[in-house]
C-alpha cells in the first residue's frame, strides 16, 4: 500500500501566557492510502494539533511531516497554500462556508482557484452535490441551509477536487445524533467507494465508531493505535 | 465609566476616530490663528501706514475732500485731544490735490502737509524711505517712487507745486526733493507727496487749519465705540471716523475672507463628523448582540443610548485634547515667530502687510473648535443610537 | 499564478451587498468628501480664471509690446511706430484680439477738482474685444472712433470731479516735445467697471485725438489678447521677431503680484485636497479595518482551504476599491452638479471694495477643469488603494488557524 502520511518525532509547544504547553510531545504516525483514521482523545490531548500539522495549517516545533511524499517543513507559506488547495480537503467543525456564495458556488470555489474550466467545474460540482443528496439545494446560501446540509456542502467542497487526503476536525460538533450518523455513513461511503484517505479528529464516540483505525492521544502522545472491526461494517 | 472602558475595547478604532478629530482640531486651530493674525496684520498695516485708528475731519470732508472743509484752531484741538487718556498719539494733516512740476514735466498728486515729528511716530510711510531722508523742516518734499520717476526728479531737484487756494486763488510753493518712498501700493507711490505742514499752510493760504487729525488709540479693541465717544466731544461741524469708515475695502476684504474660510471650515468639519457617524454606526451594528443582552437583563433602551452619548463625549474630548496638545507647538511658533513674508506678496492680496505673518490667539475662538466637535459627536452618536430603541432583545441576541 | 479575477470580482461584489449598511456609510463619506472637494476646487479655479480675466482686461492683455524704458518712465517719448498695415504674426488660432494704444500719465481738471490719471488713446472698436470696457455699463455714449475727440470717464472719477456726460473737462499732459499741453474735451460717456479702482485711473479718448494733442504719430503699446493663456510664452517669442528695439512682455511679467497670486491658487487647490483627503482617510481606514477584522475568520478559512495570501489581499482590495470607485465617481458627479447649480455665479457685490485686492470681480463663477477632475479621481483612488491594502495585509498576517479560532 502507498503511504500517504508519515510523521516522525513531532512535537509542538505553544506559549500560553508565558507558560509552555506541550500539545504534541513526540508523535510518530503513518497513514496508508485508503485508511479511515480517527484521532481521539480528550480536549487538549493534541488531536487537533496533529491534524493541523498534517494539513499544513500548523508547523511542528520539531519533527517532520510528509504528505504524499512531500516534506512540509521545507515549504513556504505560499507552497503550503497550494498543497492545501490540491492535495488536502478540509472539513471544519463549524462548516466554514463562504457566506456570500451559494452551495454550488462554494463547491466550485476550490476548482476556480485551481483554474478548472467553467463548464467542467459546474458539472462536477452539480454531480458532487447530487451524490451527497443535496443537489436540490444548489442555489441556496449557507444561511438558508441546516447544519447537516451545510456540513455536506463543506464535504462536497473538500472532496470535489479529488484530494489525496480528507481532514475533518470535529465534524459532528454542531450536529444532532441522527445527522451525525448520516454524515458518517457518507464519509464511510466516500472512503470505500473512492478509496479516499480520511482522518478525523473527534471526541465523539459515534464518530470514532465508523473509523477503520482508531488512534488515541493523551497529553500529546499516542496512547493506543488499533485497527478496529468497525461497528458499522 | 462603562463608556470609557468600551472605548478602549476597540483601541484602534478609538484612536483613529480621535486622531481624525485631533487632526481637524489641529488644522482648524492653526489656520484660524493665521487667519486672525493676518486680519490683525492687515488692519495694523493699513492703519499704521496713513489712516490711523481714528481721524477727526470736517463732517463733509470724507465724502468730498475739498480744501475748504477744514478744521480750525488745530493746535488747540491737537493739544486737548492728545491729552485724552484713550489717545496714544495724534498728528495733524492738511491735504489738497495739486499739480507737481519739475522743469517741463508735470503730474497731478495728492499733497499732504504733515508735522514731520508727529508723522514719523504715527505713520509707517516715513519708514518706507528708499532714497534720501524724511522731512525735517522748511521747503522740503517727500514723494513716491513712481511719481519721482514720472517727473524725472532726482534728490535735490526743485519741485513746483501748483494748486488752488480756498478762495480759488492760485496756491504755489517751491520745495526741494529730499526723500523718495516706496510702499508697493501703486496709488501712493504714484500720486502722493508730503511737505511740512507750515509750508503747506503758507502756500495754500491756511491759518491754523488742517483737514485731518490722525489718532492712534491706546487700545484697538473697540475703535468704533471710542471713535463715537470722541465724536461727542468735538466742536460742531467736526466728526470722528474710525478706520472702518476710512478704509471700507479692508473691512470688506476681511469679511469676504471670513465667509470663504467659514465655508471651507464647515466642509472639513462635515467630512470629519461624517466619519464619526460612520464609526458609531459600526459600533452599534457590531455590538447589537451585546446590546440585546443588556436589554434582556432589563436595561432601559434610553440608558443604552445615554451610554453611547457618553462614549461619544469621551471620544470627542480625547480627540479635542489631543488636537489642542498637537496644536500647541505650531501655534506657539506662528504666534511668536510667524512666517516671513518677503517674496510672498501673493498672500497679502495687494494690501499693505508686515514682514512676518503672525498668528493671533483668542481663547474663545480656539476653544470653540473642539467644542464644535464635542457637540457634533453627540449628534453623530445620537442618530445611530436611535436604532437601539427599536432593538428587540431576542433578535439582537441572535444577530450575527 | 493564474488570477481567477472573475471569482474575486464576484466574491467582492457579493460581500459588498452583504455589508451594505456599512458600505453605504463608507460610500457616503467618500461621496461627501469628493463632491465638496470638487466644489471647493471649482471655486478656487473660478477665482483663478477671474483673476486672469481681470488682469488681462485691465489693459494688460496677455502679451504687450512696449518701448524700452516705458515702464520706468511712461511718457510719450518712450513710444514707437508700427509699420503700415501691421498685423501681429502668431500661430493660427492663437490671437483673439489686438490693439495699439497711447497711454500716458496726465491730469484731468474740472471746474471742481483736479486728479492725476492715465490718459488712454484707443481704437474703440478694438477695445470692445480687448478690455473690461466690453462688460462695463456705460452712461451716455461710447467713443465712436479713434478720431473721437471726446473722453470716456470712470464713474468714480466723474463723481469726484463733479462732472458728467456732455460736460467739458480739461486734460493736461506732456507732449512729444516735452512741453506740457492742455486741451479741453467733452465727456462722451461715463463707464462703471466691476471694481472702482479702474474707474479712478483710466480716462479714454480716441487714439488719433490723443496723438494729435501730443503731436505724435507714435503709440506707446501694442496689446494682444490670446484665446489661451498657455500660448502666451510662444506668442511673445513670435512677436519679438517682428520688433527689434521694443520689449515684449507677458501679463505675468507686467503684474508679478497678480502672477504669484495666480500660482498660489494652484497651490491652494493641492493643499485643500490633501487636507480633505487626510480627514477622510481617518474615517476610511477606520471603516476598512473594521470591515476586514470582522472577517478575519472568513479570510482565515479561505486560506485554510488553500487560497494564496496574495489572492486574499487582492480580493479585499478589490472589494474596497469597488466602493471607493463608486464613491469617487458619484462624488465627482455630485460635485459637478453642485457647480452647475452655481453656474450663474455667486454674487460678491456686498464686498465690492474688498475684492479688488484679490483681483476678483463681483460675480464669482465656479470653473471646472477636466484635468482637475482627473487629478481628484486619480488621487482619491490612490488614497483608497493605500487605505485598503493596509488592513488587508494586516488581516493576512494572522495565521489561518488563529484566525479561525476567533
Amino acid at each position: 500500500m502507498t503511504e500517504v502520511i508519515r510523521c516522525n518525532g513531532l512535537t509542538r509547544t505553544y506559549q500560553d501566557d508565558g507558560v509552555p504547553v506541550h500539545a504534541l510531545a513526540g508523535v510518530d504516525f503513518r497513514v496508508e492510502a485508503g485508511e479511515f483514521v480517527s484521532l481521539a482523545g480528550p480536549s487538549g490531548s493534541g488531536k487537533s494539533t496533529l491534524l493541523n500539522c498534517i494539513g499544513g495549517l500548523d508547523r511542528p516545533s520539531t519533527g517532520e511531516v510528509y504528505v504524499d511524499g512531500v516534506s512540509l517543513g521545507a515549504l513556504s507559506q505560499s507552497a503550503l497554500a497550494d498543497l492545501r488547495l490540491i492535495k488536502v480537503g478540509f472539513v471544519f467543525q463549524s462548516y466554514n462556508l463562504i457566506p456570500v456564495l451559494s452551495a454550488l458556488e462554494n463547491v466550485e470555489f476550490i476548482m476556480q482557484l485551481q483554474g478548472v474550466a467553467a463548464a467542467e467545474r459546474k458539472e462536477r460540482a452539480h454531480a458532487m452535490l447530487d451524490s451527497l443528496a443535496i443537489g436540490e439545494m444548489w442555489d441556496r446560501r449557507p444561511g438558508e441551509l441546516s447544519g447537516g446540509q451545510q456540513q455536506r456542502v463543506a464535504i462536497a467542497r473538500a472532496i470535489v477536487s479529488k484530494p489525496v487526503l480528507l481532514l475533518a476536525d470535529e465534524p459532528s460538533a454542531n450536529l444532532d445524533s441522527k445527522t451525525t450518523a448520516d454524515l458518517m455513513e457518507l464519509l464511510l461511503r466516500i472512503n470505500r467507494e473512492q478509496s479516499m484517505t480520511i482522518i478525523t479528529a473527534t471526541h465523539d464516540p459515534a464518530v470514532m465508531a465508523y473509523a477503520s483505525r482508531q488512534v488515541h492521544l493523551v497529553d500529546g502522545m499516542i496512547e493506543s493505535d488499533q485497527c478496529a472491526d468497525n461497528a458499522a461494517s | 465609566m462603562i463608556a470609557w472602558r468600551n472605548l478602549w475595547r476597540n483601541r484602534r478604532r478609538t484612536l483613529f476616530t480621535a486622531g481624525g478629530i485631533a487632526f481637524a482640531c489641529l488644522l482648524l486651530m492653526f489656520s484660524r490663528s493665521i487667519q486672525l493674525g493676518s486680519y490683525r496684520g492687515m488692519i495694523d498695516a493699513a492703519t499704521d501706514l496713513l489712516s490711523g485708528h481714528v481721524q477727526v475731519q470736517h463732517q463733509d470732508f470724507l465724502d468730498d475732500p475739498r480744501l475748504e472743509y477744514r478744521i480750525g484752531d488745530a493746535a488747540a484741538l491737537v493739544a486737548s485731544l492728545g491729552a485724552l487718556p484713550e489717545v496714544e498719539m495724534i498728528a495733524p494733516r492738511a491735504q489738497a490735490f495739486a499739480l507737481l512740476s519739475v522743469d517741463e514735466k508735470g503730474f497731478g498728486a495728492q499733497v499732504l502737509g504733515v508735522d514731520p515729528a508727529a508723522e514719523q511716530a504715527i505713520s509707517t510711510l516715513p519708514g518706507a524711505l528708499s532714497e534720501g531722508r524724511y522731512l525735517q523742516a522748511g521747503n522740503e518734499a517727500f514723494i513716491g517712487r513712481t511719481l519721482a520717476r514720472n517727473l524725472g526728479a532726482q534728490l535735490g531737484d526743485e519741485i513746483v507745486i501748483l494748486g488752488s487756494g480756498p478762495e480759488g486763488g492760485v496756491a504755489a510753493l517751491a520745495v526741494t526733493l529730499v526723500g523718495i518712498f516706496e510702499t508697493g501700493q501703486a496709488e501712493l507711490d504714484r500720486a502722493l507727496v508730503e511737505v511740512p505742514l507750515d509750508v503747506f499752510q503758507a502756500g495754500f493760504y491756511l491759518d491754523d487749519e488742517v483737514h485731518q487729525l490722525v489718532m492712534k488709540l491706546a487700545s484697538h479693541t473697540d475703535v468704533v465705540g471710542l471713535s463715537a465717544q470722541l465724536g461727542e466731544q468735538l466742536p460742531v461741524g467736526l466728526v470722528a471716523h474710525p478706520w472702518q469708515a476710512l478704509m471700507p475695502e479692508v473691512v470688506q476684504a476681511i469679511a469676504l475672507d471670513r465667509i470663504s474660510a467659514r465655508l471651507f471650515y464647515s466642509i472639513l468639519t462635515l467630512v470629519v463628523l461624517f466619519s464619526i457617524v460612520n464609526t458609531f454606526v459600526m459600533t452599534v451594528f457590531e455590538r447589537t448582540r451585546e446590546f440585546g443582552m443588556m436589554l434582556a437583563i432589563g436595561m432601559h433602551p434610553w440608558r443604552l443610548i445615554a451610554m453611547l452619548q457618553v462614549e461619544a463625549f469621551w471620544l470627542a474630548l480625547l480627540g479635542g485634547i489631543l488636537g489642542c496638545l498637537l496644536a500647541l507647538a505650531p501655534l506657539v511658533w506662528i504666534i511668536h515667530w510667524g512666517i516671513p513674508m518677503e517674496g510672498r506678496e501673493e498672500w497679502t492680496a495687494g494690501f499693505a502687510f508686515p514682514s512676518h505673518l503672525k498668528g493671533a490667539f483668542d481663547l474663545w475662538e480656539m476653544l470653540a473648535i473642539p467644542l464644535v466637535f464635542i457637540v457634533g459627536c453627540q449628534f453623530s452618536a445620537f442618530l445611530p443610537g436611535l436604532r437601539v430603541r427599536s432593538l428587540q432583545p431576542v433578535e439582537a441576541l441572535r444577530a450575527d | 499564478m493564474k488570477i481567477p479575477l472573475r471569482t474575486l470580482l464576484q466574491l467582492s461584489w457579493r460581500n459588498i451587498w452583504r455589508h451594505r449598511r456599512r458600505n453605504i456609510m463608507l460610500f457616503s463619506a467618500i461621496l461627501v468628501a469628493v463632491s465638496t472637494v470638487v466644489l471647493a476646487n471649482s471655486l478656487i479655479r473660478g477665482w483663478q480664471v477671474q483673476m486672469l480675466d481681470t488682469v488681462v482686461t485691465s489693459l494688460n492683455g496677455h502679451v504687450k509690446v512696449l518701448a524700452p524704458g516705458y515702464l520706468d518712465d511712461p511718457s510719450i517719448e518712450r513710444a514707437f511706430q508700427l509699420p503700415g498695415g501691421y498685423k501681429p504674426a502668431l500661430a493660427p488660432g492663437q490671437l483673439r484680439a489686438w490693439t495699439s494704444r497711447v497711454v500716458v500719465p496726465g491730469v484731468i481738471l474740472s471746474e471742481r477738482d483736479t486728479r492725476g490719471v492715465q490718459l488712454v488713446g484707443v481704437d474703440p472698436a478694438d477695445e470692445l474685444q480687448m478690455s473690461f470696457l466690453a462688460d462695463a455699463q456705460i452712461e451716455g455714449e461710447f467713443l465712436a472712433s479713434a478720431d473721437d475727440r471726446r473722453v470716456l470717464l470712470g464713474a468714480a472719477l466723474a463723481e469726484r470731479l463733479n462732472t458728467g456726460v456732455g460736460r467739458r473737462i480739461v486734460l493736461m499732459t506732456q507732449g512729444s516735445d516735452g512741453r506740457n499741453r492742455e486741451s479741453g474735451f467733452r465727456v462722451a460717456g461715463v463707464y462703471r467697471a466691476a471694481t472702482g479702482g479702474l474707474e479712478k485711473v483710466f480716462v479714454f479718448t480716441g487714439r488719433a485725438a490723443l496723438q494729435q494733442m501730443l503731436d505724435t504719430q507714435a503709440i506707446t503699446e501694442l496689446s494682444l489678447r490670446l484665446h489661451s493663456n498657455g500660448d502666451r510664452a510662444q506668442a511673445r517669442q513670435q512677436l519679438q521677431q517682428g520688433f527689434s528695439g521694443e520689449e515684449v512682455s507677458t501679463w505675468d511679467e507686467l503684474q508679478p503680484q497678480a502672477a504669484s497670486m495666480f500660482e498660489f491658487a494652484d497651490v491652494a487647490i493641492v493643499i485643500w485636497f490633501s487636507i480633505m483627503m487626510t480627514a477622510l482617510a481617518f474615517g476610511l481606514i477606520n471603516t476598512l479595518i473594521t470591515a476586514v477584522m470582522e472577517r478575519v475568520r472568513e479570510l482565515g478559512m479561505l486560506r485554510a482551504i488553500g487560497m494564496q495570501p496574495g489572492l486574499v489581499i487582492l480580493q479585499v482590495v478589490i472589494e474596497s476599491l469597488m466602493i471607493v470607485i463608486l464613491g469617487v465617481a458619484l462624488g465627482i458627479s455630485l460635485g459637478v452638479f453642485f457647480v452647475q447649480q452655481l453656474a450663474d455665479g455667486i454674487d460678491l457685490s456686498q464686498w465690492a471694495a474688498g475684492i479688488e485686492g484679490y483681483y476678483m470681480s463681483t460675480l464669482l463663477i465656479p470653473s471646472l477643469l477636466l484635468s482637475d477632475l482627473l487629478l481628484v479621481a486619480a488621487l482619491s483612488l490612490l488614497f483608497g488603494l493605500l487605505a485598503s491594502v493596509w488592513p488587508a495585509w494586516r488581516a493576512v498576517q494572522v495565521q489561518p488557524l488563529e484566525a479561525m479560532r476567533r
